[in-house]
């Protein structure tokens, strides 16, 4: 049994784990000074404003405390991380022209394979900048823009950047999205304009290669009225003995009576720290999906966020965290019912084993003015041994009397009979208890497309590989 | 000790902008004691030095605080399943600790029924319970004090092997309410029950931080709050099952069901699951909202007019926890006691 883990987990981690050589990148030294953030501005050509913007932000940094209330982050210091490293490549539209070892990496993590038969565009981030970026024609002629975060900074549509940038997640709610809008580099701009509905996902993928550094992109996706998408976010990185970051912020703007789902399978290596940030806003009749896969980092924040601001605007949140070895993740949701007829739907599983700790954080917060709205929040936690812990820490926060709240929450182990029965029908135990899990986390894999539905369970197969014996 | 004192934390915190951590107390610069104490006296119970290191559901900060002041914990002597009625009158700024040691197999059944006749006062009433081995401690509170007083009602208990401690609480009245209890359950097959009910209105409010830590095995508590807010009545619910490394088939349930009666109320309910434990099963459930249109619609249909109809949904978070209430003198005291609410 040890050996099949050995092996599995080898070959499968493989994919993950791969490093390319550092060569020709050009890195900023480590830590965080006005010096460096002015190079990281000059390096990208920001227009004046982004340049204020980031040393506002770095005064906010500074003037902020860390967090006192999640996981332990005393293994990031800012001074040996370097904020910014750029592949000695600039951002191509073809994988051919993509270097050689670059375009290896994303091959084996099955990017262009994915983007040739199920994606309408795709954008890969490596390190600090995007290495490629396209999108379908037929996409494009609805008049969809997808593009890198700089050249929509600067070109057609740097107006509707500057007024969108961070005013969702803005600087001074905590410290790391203060660190984001100094430090911040890559990452994908998507508007989906009034009626059009993008049938095929986009997708963007986020791979950290460079040791002891941060990676900071910022996804901003606008879905005017009536429109439709789904977008679909991928992260990974090798594992190395010393920290990485990673501090992204994805704002996601949703008009009337637009749907906008975004989903996303986070594997990151497990030295890594995840502080990510995600906010929505949905205005009249629009509706926001949320689908998230929680597998990999050393030490996780996650709480995707939504502003039911406009009436009879609808959220619904799905996610699954695994949680193992030397891991501990604090992800949830976050969800303000603002207009009137509001509605959320939340499930949430988590997992935890072989001395992982995951932490549930929820909050639905029912404001005066939103009548008639509802909420139903499910959270499920299973202990897959007993060196691991599993927290559930929610609050509901409730100030109209016309609203329907429903809470519940669920803690315990994989019932022995199923697994007994299981063995009964000729499997191994450790197949039976992975099948279990498997089947716990299908809240999410059945809202996934296929491709990404069956990853994840791969994931959760190799994690659970080696749990007994 | 003028400065205020936090207590009632959540432990784990969450975010800092709910503003659900803590509950920053002003505590009053000196406080007389013996108003309890002389109550349970009077109810028939012997007093005695003495006291219990327990830990409490208000914390470390208000036990030490009170020891600062001055007050001298007093253990009460029970001596049978007679229910002992302890009348507590604030007259002004109070605070007592109060022991109360169940020996084994035994029963006890103690009610207080807490009013002011002092308005803009504060009273602080302690109670730590030891529950040996097979005892059964059933404490029942009413709370109707003033609409300006403050009231802190905190209890520790421990409860060793097979021991049962069933707590009913009625929060009718009192401006100010701030409610801590701690249970733990360190004795196998040991168990804690806890039915609370609560009417806020007229800007009263209620703070509560219940804690059930599960350290032994096969353990059980059951945690059930019923509750009317309106006219800017508040309440803030913190309720944490805490399943500790070694509690193997230990249980915990909470459950909440909080009625919104119009939209000037606050309501927030914080329930904890803490799992360092894989043989455990913990779960929590709750509902908050207005009241069901078809109910009021099935009442107003036989003749009940709706404001009638509110009333009667208001009295019952109370009545439900007054069901809970085993001794039937207590019950009937309680029950006639809220009759007019």
């Amino acid at each position: 049994m040890s050996e099949e883990k050995t092996f599995v987990d080898d070959i499968n981690r493989s994919v993950y784990d791969i490093r390319d050589e550092e060569k020709d990148a050009y890195r900023l030294e480590e830590g965080l000074t006005e010096e460096i953030v002015k190079k990281i501005s000059e390096e990208k050509n920001d227009p004046e404003w982004m340049r204020d913007f980031r040393l506002e932000c770095l005064k906010i940094y500074n003037s902020l405390e860390v967090p006192q209330w999640g996981p332990g982050i005393e293994g990031l210091d800012m001074d040996h991380i370097s904020t910014y490293v750029r592949p000695n490549t600039k951002m191509k539209n073809t994988w051919d022209e993509v270097p050689e070892d670059i375009k290896n990496t994303f091959e084996r993590l099955g990017i262009p394979e994915a983007e040739r038969a199920s994606l309408a565009g795709v954008g890969a981030q490596y390190d600090s900048e995007l290495v490629y970026h396209n999108v379908m024609k037929e996409v494009e002629e609805q008049g969809v823009v997808y593009t890198d975060f700089e050249s929509a900074l600067k070109g057609e549509y740097a107006d509707m950047v500057k007024e969108h940038f961070m005013k969702l997640l803005v600087p001074s709610d905590h410290k790391f999205n203060a660190l984001h809008g100094t430090v911040w580099s890559g990452g994908s701009f998507v508007y989906v304009p009034k009626g059009v509905k993008v049938s095929i996902p986009l997708q963007s993928y986020f791979r950290l290669n460079a040791k002891g550094a941060g990676q900071f992109e910022h996804t901003l996706i606008i879905v005017d009225e009536g429109a439709d998408l789904h977008f679909i976010e991928g992260c990974s990185a090798p594992k190395y003995n010393v920290a990485n970051l990673h501090s992204g912020c994805v704002e996601l703007f949703v008009g009337k009576n637009a749907r906008l789902r975004y989903s996303t399978i986070e594997n990151w290596s497990k030295n890594m720290y995840n502080l990510n940030s995600k906010r929505a806003i949905v205005e009249e009749n629009g509706r926001m999906e949320w689908v998230s896969g929680s597998f990999g980092s050393h030490v996780s924040y996650l709480y995707p966020s939504t502003i039911l601001k406009g009436d009879n605007s609808t959220m619904e949140y799905t996610g699954i965290t695994f949680a193992g070895e030397g891991q501990n993740l604090d992800t949830g949701m976050k969800v303000i019912h603002a207009g009137k007829n509001t509605s959320s739907v939340v499930n949430t599983r988590s997992i935890s084993k072989s001395g992982g700790i995951s932490t549930t954080r929820t909050s639905v917060q029912v404001l005066p003015k939103a009548k008639g709205s509802k909420s139903v929040v499910s959270c499920e936690s299973l202990m897959v041994d007993n060196i691991s812990r599993s927290d559930t820490i929610p609050v509901m926060d409730i100030r109209c009397d016309d609203a329907d709240v429903g809470h519940e929450a669920s803690i315990g182990s994989i019932p022995d009979d199923a697994v007994f029965y299981l063995m009964s029908r000729g499997l191994s135990e450790a197949d039976a208890r992975a099948l279990i899990v498997s089947g716990f986390a299908d809240n999410v894999s059945r809202e996934l497309p296929m491709e990404y539905a069956a990853e994840m369970n791969n994931l959760i197969r190799l994690e659970m590989k080696g749990t007994i014996g | 000790m003028s400065g205020n004192l936090i207590i009632n934390s959540l432990v784990p915190p969450t975010w800092n902008r709910l503003k659900v951590n803590e509950y920053e107390l002003p505590l009053p610069g000196t406080l007389q004691q013996d108003t309890a104490a002389d109550a349970f006296k009077t109810a028939g119970a012997g007093t005695a030095e003495g006291s219990l290191h327990i830990q409490t559901g208000c914390g470390k900060e208000l036990s030490d605080a009170l020891k600062e002041k001055g007050i001298i914990p007093k253990q009460i002597l029970i001596k049978g399943p007679e229910l002992v009625t302890s009348k507590i009158d604030y007259s002004g700024d109070a605070a007592d600790v109060i022991c109360i040691k169940a020996e084994e197999g035994q029963t006890l059944n103690i009610l207080t029924d807490i009013t002011s006749s002092a308005d803009k006062a504060a009273g602080v009433l302690q109670i730590l319970i030891e529950a040996a081995k097979g005892s059964v401690v059933n404490l029942s509170q009413l709370v109707r004090a003033g609409r300006d007083f403050t009231f802190v009602n905190d209890i520790g208990v421990v409860l060793e092997d097979g021991a049962g401690f069933n707590l009913s609480q009625v929060f009718a009245e009192g401006g100010r309410i701030i409610s801590g209890y701690m249970a733990l359950l360190s004795g196998e097959g040991s168990s804690s029950n806890v039915h609370a009910g609560l009417v806020r209105k007229a800007s009263q409010f209620i703070d509560m931080n219940y804690v059930m830590r599960h350290t032994a095995p096969s353990t059980r508590s059951e945690t059930y709050v019923s509750g009317a807010l309106m006219e800017g009545g508040s309440k803030t619910f913190r309720g944490t099952i805490d399943f500790v490394k070694g509690c193997a088939g230990a249980e915990g349930a909470e459950n909440e069901n909080m009625l919104l009666l119009d939209d000037t109320v606050i309501n927030k309910t914080v329930p904890l699951i803490l799992c360092d434990e894989e043989n455990v099963a913990g779960s929590h459930g709750a509902s908050i909202g207005r009241p069901a249109e078809d109910m009021l619609y099935y009442m107003m249909s036989r003749g009940i007019t709706r404001e009638r109809a509110l009333k009667i949904l208001e009295k019952a978070s109370l009545d439900s926890a007054v069901s809970y209430i085993s001794d039937e003198k207590a019950r009937e005291y309680v029950s006639s006691a809220i009759e007019g609410i």
